[in-house]
């Protein structure tokens, strides 16, 4: 599917600053019909095939920049539940990294440039949610130690508790990633994505942007979320039992019962610089604005900063030696 | 590379403020000693000269360079500022650096010429005969001698420095006596002129009046030495931690916690139970075994204040 323009035939496509459909070619606002092409796989403005992988869901088409969604891939059953729309435009996601980058020295002359912006693209990312009731039981041996000293001589105060817990926690919409192309420990960085601007899906938002179904069914990406349950789980129960120098649990018990699961598409801005035969990777968020990028280091910028950062003082020094002993 | 440039300037901005703090003090400082001191009052001693560069270890320009140095320090501490270098043996045994004849030269010298910031007093028996008879006594004449023999005994040579105390008995004239009556505080004041006394000698007079200037105004800040290592280590670290900083940035980290999923914010906590079951104390014995005193110090005066022998390799 396409969406075109019904005033000059252009593309239509969605537009995060100000949440409409905006025509490409002409500007128009909202004035987008939805073409359907006989074979999912070809771009009904040029008839090109679309360049597409087995979890492609929204694609550009290499020959005429025309934005592609594939029908099949957002109907059941891959179609997404849910969407959070991008809020920041290509411009906005640059202007983003340049003014994280703009103060480090090592970059590459070319780092952000123009041309290698080219590759800034935007990609509705596929996150399983899950949603637990989960009950936690802690119980076990707590100690308490007091130390005071008087005269010469130290005392060391042990008290012993049995302490008990028990509490419950409602976690919504705990995020997985399921794309494989994406790293798992980048998109884990990238949260939190503000929940209460999620949408239903509706296919017009992928316009404009790339986008991939699950590559994994959540049945395999649950442990993850389960892990990340668990480790709040445990980090609820110890912030309930502070003040104790040790604990001792003999029973510890943490149980997810599955409420809710959902499909959702979250906006990640994707930035691939290549330098000396090496990619690097930057991820903004979408719709906060989190960045994430190891810097690329220029030898030539490091060795020339080094050497001209100890010349300079090495001159400074030697004059301030013989000011200071002139004086 | 502008934010390298900004970088650098406040750095070496950082380090300037540093570096005039202590120069500002010395300042203060010497204007307050400055302020306690009269003029000078001596009419017995005619020289005006006071760098007597007899080994002729220095240019002329050096010579009139420390002259003016001494000048105006002597002004300010109220001490008559002597240096003299001479390249002969005026009596002392290669073979035997027990007695070291050049503090008699330094002796001499100060009493042939009779200086003292605030006049010279020559004690019985300590007039000067001549520059090779060794007199003695107890002179005084506010002031310090410094005496660098450069030649050489077998591979080492002796200097003097020498410290009298005023003829009028005013306190602060007689701080540089009662300094340098310190055995300890003379050898800093070695260490820091013979550092350089081979290679720079030049430097080294001019490190021994500083030396001397910080030790009056009290507060060690005044004399601020940058030793050549510094100039060169304190660079390397400097660019060492700028570079780490600088490579290791990367940008991204976690920002979510044990709430960012949960509805409501919070835990619903149903049971809490904190059940006491026992105490126990044990004790500790503490060893306070208490460390011994130190040997006492001692201090004897010389003749004419406090005075040095041996040197530097020439």
């Amino acid at each position: 599917m396409q969406f075109k323009c019904v005033n000059c035939g252009g593309n239509v496509v969605y537009d995060p600053k100000n949440g409409n459909m905006l025509c490409a070619s002409c500007n128009s606002l909202n004035s987008e019909e939805i073409v359907k092409q006989e074979d999912s796989y070809s771009c009904p403005s040029c008839g090109g095939k679309l360049k597409v992988n087995q979890f492609t869901s929204a694609t550009k088409c290499e020959y005429c920049g025309a934005y592609n969604i594939i029908d099949e891939k957002i109907t059941y059953p891959y179609g997404p539940d849910l969407v959070l729309p991008f809020r920041f435009t290509k411009e906005q996601a640059t202007e983003l990294l340049r003014k994280e980058f703009k103060d480090k020295l090592f970059c590459p002359g070319d780092f952000l440039s123009q041309r290698t912006l080219e590759n800034l693209e935007g990609d509705y990312v596929p996150f399983w949610m899950y949603s637990y009731a989960t009950h936690a039981v802690w119980d076990g041996i707590g100690t308490k130690v007091r130390t005071w000293t008087s005269g010469n001589t130290e005392y060391t105060e042990t008290s012993k508790y049995q302490v008990y817990r028990e509490m419950n926690i409602n976690f919504k919409q705990i995020p997985v990633d399921a794309s494989i192309k994406m790293p798992d420990n980048i998109m884990d960085i990238m949260e939190p994505y503000e929940y209460d601007k999620l949408e239903r899906f509706e296919p017009k938002y992928m316009s404009g942007f790339e986008a991939e179904t699950y590559n994994q069914t959540p049945d395999v990406l649950e442990p993850r979320a389960r892990q990340k349950a668990d480790n709040d789980t445990t980090a609820w129960l110890q912030s309930s039992m502070k003040g104790y120098n040790s604990l001792t649990p003999s029973r510890r018990e943490i149980q997810h019962r599955p409420t809710a699961r959902e499909f959702a598409m979250m906006p990640v801005w994707r930035y691939v610089y290549r330098y000396h035969q090496k990619d690097y990777e930057y991820y903004i968020n979408g719709q906060t604005g989190k960045v994430y990028g190891k810097l690329p280091k220029s030898a030539g910028k490091i060795i020339f900063s080094g050497t001209a950062l100890f010349a300079v003082l090495v001159l400074f020094m030697k004059v301030l030696q013989n000011f200071v002993e002139v004086f | 590379m502008k934010k390298f440039i900004r970088f650098l300037l406040i750095l070496c901005g950082i380090i300037v403020v540093m570096a005039l703090l202590p120069f500002a003090y010395s300042k203060a400082a010497l204007a307050a000693r400055a302020s306690q001191v009269g003029e000078r009052n001596n009419s017995d001693c005619t020289a005006t000269r006071r760098v007597f560069d007899y080994a002729d270890v220095l240019t002329d320009r050096q010579e009139k360079q420390l002259q003016r140095l001494i000048e105006k320090r002597q002004r300010q501490l109220g001490l008559d500022i002597v240096i003299v270098t001479i390249d002969e043996n005026v009596g002392s045994d290669p073979y035997n650096s027990t007695y070291n004849n050049t503090i008699y030269f330094a002796e001499n010298f100060y009493e042939y010429f009779k200086f003292g910031y605030d006049g010279h007093y020559s004690a019985p028996g300590a007039e000067y005969t001549s520059m090779e008879h060794h007199t003695a006594g107890d002179s005084r004449g506010a002031g310090v001698i410094y005496v660098n023999n450069w030649y050489d005994l077998n591979g080492y040579a002796e200097s003097a420095f020498l410290a009298y105390r005023s003829v009028s008995g005013d306190s602060v004239l007689d701080r540089a006596y009662e300094v340098y009556l310190d055995e300890i505080r003379l050898e800093e004041l070695e260490a820091d002129v013979w550092e350089y006394s081979n290679t720079n000698p030049y430097r080294s007079y001019r490190r021994m009046i500083n030396h001397l200037t910080a030790d009056m105004v009290g507060l060690n800040l005044v004399e601020i030495h940058i030793k050549d290592s510094l100039t060169i280590l304190l660079p390397i670290l400097v660019a060492v931690v700028f570079l780490l900083v600088n490579l290791g940035k990367k940008l991204g980290k976690k920002t979510t916690n044990m709430s960012t999923y949960v509805q409501g914010g919070h835990a619903d906590i149903t049971a809490k139970r904190d059940v006491f079951l026992s105490k126990h104390t044990t004790q500790r014995h503490i060893d306070t075994s208490s460390g011994g005193g130190g040997g006492g110090g001692h201090s004897s005066g010389g003749h004419s204040g406090g005075h040095s022998g041996g040197g530097g390799r020439h």
